[in-house]
């Protein structure tokens, strides 16, 4: 008999789910039929001569034919940089990335798990296992091992440099599956073609660009995408591909935090506007538990998910859904008084234990308290009061309305329409798509990078706006038009269950019958469509021209018209970083400003003192304590520190403006966070600029730094019609001609002066003078 | 037939026993111009007993080390040179005998004219200079030739890059005219002797070392060879000494006296597609001219080469199949012929060379047939696009390495026409696989219950 229950008990909870993913499914259907038109998709087909398909399957065809070309599309736009430069790494990240990408695939998963990285951030070292989100590693060397297996003998980098575009094609289809799943198949199909080239996503997956949010990106969407068929369909399947999809984001990108706080404030808002459902109960509980363990396999997540207050929204959510359907099963358990009581002590119970619990995991330091980067996205101002490391970094700015134009163009203006229509007609996923796009305008408003995030949901919300409005008025078109021919063949259609079947969905969706046509309809609707149409040519057209003017430079060559016109390549920061690499001794320590960090490590392979992975705030400020010190003082840290080679970066006879004096007030700010020695003040002239010429205080013109972009520049010509030594970035003749060095040696400079490599050299010996013999 | 044979070598034996071969006079010309020492020795031979038919040019074990190539002809003939031998003189000397076999038997006299390179015979002394500052190299040898035999008379005749002499030691009768010093004339010297001088003069010669070059050429039935070179350059000339001063190397391009801006390789005019990169990518410094012989690439490394730097790089082009493959109807073998190295108008010490032959999948009986002797071959397998089981590499090395050595060798293979069409058959095969399984797939119903 025991057996007997607990098989019925099965069977009703199997039956439930499957009722409810019944009642999810039947708006879905209605949703996806009407979104590729058959009727017209049989007329495209007659005329390609594929008719005697189904118009389901020519629906399907056609949409496999769109997702194709998109597909080629997302990849091809992003290869202008491999085809003007060649297939190389670019920026600064991308080649720590490509370095561990090389170990680990050279060395393997576990060691490349364990590795301790000696190179880097010398004495201390880096446990690189430990600190780094491995996704990206892992996709690109499974990858490379999976064309190996079938002998397709690609090299690594070029795995690496074309990652990034082929999961932009990746996006796409997710994009695509996402749309798809909150409106139509239309809808979709817009959406993602609108990612494809939205140059607020180009601008981080070009060729080359070979970073986290490269892959992040399509995870991100492909998480939404599983979660909302999740919560649409309350199928534990797909609850657990979300987690699994969560999985894979967390090891790919810090950014999946922007998940684990949007789906629980999906969540929430569901249970708070009285739309919770058992399908929410199961995709959120699913995927917290399940996502959660998972999100903790990473090593550098860790014990987070369940300490951080980052994760701390996700789990009350969870508790409150738990107490939610608590209450709602003792309701049915209790009469109404007693349920009022016992209600209100659970409430004032649950409340106060959670407090309790919160404020002694704080206390104890269980909970760690929130880190400066996510104050950061709270407060903008906060970083530039507290923390220049962060603040010195441009891709942390608040971002600029010119720069949401810039990103975004047609979208800017079809996001609002777009919300409009989210808006106009609400469901549980609709909400999900509103939660996600006003949130992520917020936070790109506040971090130029987080621009990303918005790029995809702003094309989402884009193409409802577009594929709704077209949709509108394409109708009024196309009815105006058989209305003017012969009014018999219109009930000759009507007289075929196809017809009459869309004529009624039609009359369902608008809630009235058909109208009749009114006078100039027809005309409103072409201006209407052919606006459209032109927006969307502006909006490929603008894609295009950002994504090969402003994203396709690798920034590692450099490429200048000449005054004849032909094309001049800046290839300096690969020489200097090569001539380190054959030149010098394997165990030589290079003292560059972080910046440069990665691309030594990688490129030049010798040890580095800090680079762009910046945890570790003294030890940079020691460096920039080196670097704004006069020589002496500069000398003593440098052999603390055991440096060998100091590279500056100078882009004074070249006019390359981001060189290492521009950023200089930030090696004195940094340096100066940790010894109150450097005085920010000190390196300004009597009226307070930062100059470089002869009004500059003392500090500044006999500082390190400027010592060593200076050295033997006083004596050249950099322009026709100006002294020797004349700066041509800071438009000025620099102050201090004759710089002497004492301690250090110029061993190499490039051919366009952009990188100078000087050598510490040893102590001297006692009681001789400086320019004589060392030991 | 035995008989004979065994006869024939009795009275070789016989005669290389009794022959009395003896050198009337020696003239040595030593050429230091370039980084190689290139000596053209010329022996006057004189054959007053039966034919002779060989002559043993000696050499002693740190020269033989230092050999490079060498040829001999006798009265304008060229002469078979069998490997070196290992030998000891009567005083215990280690020594290394080259035994040249004469095109016919020698009888009166004649002229034998040996050509010996030796790579890394030039020492710089002092071994580093700063950057504008000239380098001086040092050269040791033997006024005498050592050698086996008697010598009556000899005089040496050294070349120098300058007419800058530092230091020479003194061997009376020496004379130094120009660039040019003359050791000798000496006479009656006895058997394996030698007598060392040093000649220290100026040269800003570039001592360009190609330390390790991989020489990989790939064949494909399709049409096309691809050559490409991997390079370890070193510039082993005296070394900079402290600082190199961009200011100074741009202000003065006369001053740097031994740095190597770039070298040039001259390659076939129908070389296409050529590519020049290390392993940080694409080295954007390089160009291209024509005549109408050849194309000559300059290849500019990344930054100019001072004494002690070095780099590394690779470079490649392809070519149409027919200009180095072709067909051996008696044997019915295909077989490739090219350039064992490279050519390049500066003068190239190569330390070790390895060239990789890469013949099609599927083809079998790989043969070399090298112009001089190699140091090591094997068989290698190589898996790349579209291969199942690899396909066969041919390795040789060789050490030591110069331009006299720009020589062409074959690599003769089997191979059958129609293992061409594998690749396209793989190909149409996996495509159709895919479209199967999806066709196959898309009807196929994993549900339980019916729909």
């Amino acid at each position: 008999k025991n057996f007997d229950y607990s098989k019925s008990t099965a069977k009703f909870v199997f039956q439930q789910v499957k009722m409810t993913s019944k009642v999810a499914a039947a708006p879905r259907e209605e949703a996806t039929t009407p979104a590729l038109d058959s009727s017209t998709a049989n007329k495209l087909l007659v005329r390609a001569g594929l008719a005697g398909l189904s118009s389901k399957k020519a629906g399907v065809l056609l949409t496999i034919a769109a997702l194709f070309i998109i597909c080629v599309d997302a990849f091809a736009a992003r290869l202008f940089s491999v085809l003007r430069f060649e297939s190389v790494i670019h920026e600064f990240d991308p080649y720590f990335n490509f370095r561990s990408t090389k170990y680990l695939v050279n060395d393997g998963l576990y060691n490349f798990q364990n590795w301790f990285d000696s190179g880097a951030w010398y004495p201390l070292g880096r446990i690189v296992g430990g600190t780094v989100y491995p996704g990206l590693m892992w996709t690109a060397a499974l990858v490379h091992s999976v064309l190996h297996y079938f002998n397709i003998t690609v090299a690594i980098r070029n795995v690496c440099v074309l990652l990034a575009p082929f999961f932009a094609s990746n996006t796409a289809i997710a994009t695509y599956l996402f749309t798809r799943e909150v409106t139509d198949n239309g809808t979709g199909l817009v959406a993602a073609a609108m990612i494809a080239v939205a140059p607020g996503y180009i601008s981080r997956s070009v060729a080359g660009s070979y970073d986290n949010e490269g892959i992040a990106i399509f995870a991100l969407i492909f998480t939404f995408f599983t979660w909302v068929r999740a919560l649409g369909t309350g199928s534990l399947f797909w609850s657990g591909l979300c987690s699994l999809a969560y999985f894979y984001m967390v090891s790919a990108w810090g950014g999946y935090i922007f998940i684990i706080n949007l789906i629980p404030l999906h969540a929430l808002v569901l249970l708070l506007s009285g739309r919770y459902s058992n399908r929410l109960y199961v995709s959120y509980c699913t995927f917290y538990v399940l996502g959660t363990i998972l999100s903790m396999q990473i090593r550098f997540v860790g014990f987070q998910p369940v300490q951080s207050s980052e994760h701390m929204a996700a789990l009350g959510v969870f508790g409150l859904l738990q107490i939610y359907v608590f209450v709602n099963w003792v309701r049915t358990l209790v009469p109404p008084q007693s349920f009022r009581i016992v209600f209100r002590t659970a409430l004032i119970a649950s409340v106060s234990a959670l407090t309790v619990v919160g404020v002694l995991g704080t206390y104890l330091g269980y909970i760690s308290p929130w880190t400066g980067r996510f104050y950061a996205l709270l407060d903008p101002t906060y970083a530039k009061d507290h923390i220049p490391i962060i603040a010195s970094v441009s891709e942390h700015q608040p971002t600029t309305w010119a720069s949401f134009f810039f990103d975004l163009h047609a979208l800017c203006f079809l996001f609002p329409a777009g919300l409009f229509f989210c808006f106009r007609k609400l469901t549980d996923l609709n909400i999900f798509v509103i939660i996600y796009g006003i949130m992520s305008v917020y936070f790109a408003g506040v971090m130029v990078r987080l621009m990303l995030v918005l790029a995809p949901i702003a094309c989402v919300i884009g193409a409802i706006a577009i594929s709704t409005t077209l949709r509108t008025y394409m109708k009024q078109i196309r009815r105006a038009r058989p209305a003017s021919n012969a009014s018999a063949s219109a009930t000759a259609n009507l007289s075929r269950p196809a017809a009459a079947k869309r004529a009624a969905r039609v009359a369902q969706n608008s809630g009235k019958p058909i109208e009749t046509t009114h006078e100039g309809q027809e005309q409103v609707g072409y201006v209407v469509v052919a606006g459209i149409t032109l927006l969307l040519v502006f909006y490929i057209l603008h894609c295009t021209w950002v994504t090969s003017e402003a994203y396709s430079s690798p920034s590692i060559v450099l490429a200048a018209r000449g005054m004849d016109g032909g094309k001049i390549i800046f290839d300096d920061f690969r020489e200097a970083y090569y001539w380190l690499r054959q030149n010098t001794a394997e165990d030589a320590k290079v003292m560059s400003w972080w910046d440069y960090g990665y691309q030594i490590a990688a490129m030049a392979n010798r040890t580095i003192l800090v680079d762009n992975n910046t945890w570790n705030n003294t030890h940079i400020a020691q460096v920039g304590k080196a670097m704004s010190a006069y020589e002496d003082v500069a000398y003593e840290v440098m052999r603390k520190l055991d440096v060998d080679y100091v590279l500056v970066l100078f882009g004074g006879l070249t006019g390359y403006s981001s060189d290492d004096i521009n950023k200089f007030l930030w090696m004195v700010r940094i340096g100066g966070s940790c010894d109150s020695s450097i005085k920010e003040q000190d390196y300004y002239s009597k009226e307070g600029q930062y100059v470089v010429d002869g009004t500059a205080s003392h500090k500044m013109l006999n500082c390190l730094m400027y010592k060593m972009c200076y050295y033997r520049f006083g004596k050249v010509f950099t322009e026709h019609g100006k002294p020797p030594g004349y700066d041509r970035v800071r438009n000025c003749e620099i102050g201090n001609k004759n710089v002497e060095l004492e301690h250090l040696e110029e061993v190499y400079t490039t051919e366009h002066w952009l990188v100078r490599i000087y050598k510490v050299l040893p102590p001297m010996n006692r009681g001789t003078s400086p320019a004589s013999t060392r030991a | 037939m035995k008989k004979g044979l065994f006869f024939l070598t009795f009275i070789l034996l016989f005669l290389y026993v009794s022959c009395d071969v003896q050198i009337s006079s020696v003239t040595r010309n030593i050429d230091l111009s370039s980084q190689l020492a290139r000596h053209t020795i010329t022996i006057n031979l004189q054959n007053s007993g039966s034919a002779a038919s060989s002559f043993d040019l000696s050499l002693e074990a740190s020269a033989a080390q230092r050999l490079s190539y060498i040829t001999a002809t006798l009265d304008g003939t060229l002469t078979n040179i069998s490997a070196g031998a290992a030998r000891n003189s009567p005083r215990g000397e280690g020594h290394v005998v080259y035994t040249i076999n004469f095109p016919r038997p020698l009888q009166g006299s004649a002229a034998l004219v040996a050509n010996l390179v030796f790579t890394h015979s030039l020492e710089p002394y002092p071994a580093t200079v700063s950057q504008d500052e000239n380098q001086f190299l040092r050269y040791t040898d033997s006024v005498y030739l050592y050698s086996s035999y008697k010598i009556p008379t000899q005089t040496t005749t050294i070349k120098l890059a300058s007419s800058k002499v530092e230091s020479h030691t003194d061997v009376p009768p020496v004379r130094v005219r120009g660039s040019s010093v003359t050791y000798g004339p000496y006479t009656d010297i006895p058997t394996f002797t030698s007598k060392p001088f040093t000649l220290h003069f100026l040269s800003n010669k570039a001592l360009l070392t190609v330390t390790k070059l991989v020489r990989e050429i790939e064949i494909s039935h399709w049409g096309n060879v691809a050559v490409e070179e991997t390079y370890n350059l070193e510039h082993s000339g005296a070394k900079l000494t402290g600082h190199f001063s961009r200011y100074d190397y741009q202000r003065n391009q006369q001053g740097a006296q031994t740095v190597v801006r770039s070298i040039h390789q001259i390659l076939p005019l129908y070389a296409q597609d050529l590519y020049y990169r290390d392993d940080i990518g694409n080295i954007s410094t390089s160009h291209i001219t024509a005549n109408n012989r050849s194309l000559i690439l300059e290849l500019i490394p990344r930054f100019p080469l001072f004494g002690g730097w070095k780099t590394e790089f690779y470079m490649g082009y392809n070519a149409r199949l027919n200009t180095a493959l072709g067909y051996e109807y008696n044997s019915g073998k295909y077989v490739l012929n090219i350039t064992v190295l490279p050519q390049y108008e500066e003068e190239l010490v190569y330390d070790d060379v390895e060239v990789r032959v890469i013949v099609p999948e599927g083809a079998s009986g790989l043969e070399l047939r090298a112009p001089f002797a190699v140091d090591a071959q094997n068989i290698d397998k190589r898996l790349t696009y579209l291969d199942t089981s690899g396909r066969p590499v041919l390795v040789f090395n060789k050490r030591n390495m110069v331009s006299d050595h720009v020589q062409y060798f074959q690599v003769a293979y089997s191979f059958t026409s129609t293992s061409v069409f594998h690749e396209p058959i793989l190909l149409i095969a996996s495509y159709f696989a895919f479209f199967l399984i999806i066709i196959v797939g898309v009807r196929l119903s994993l549900r339980i219950e019916s729909n």
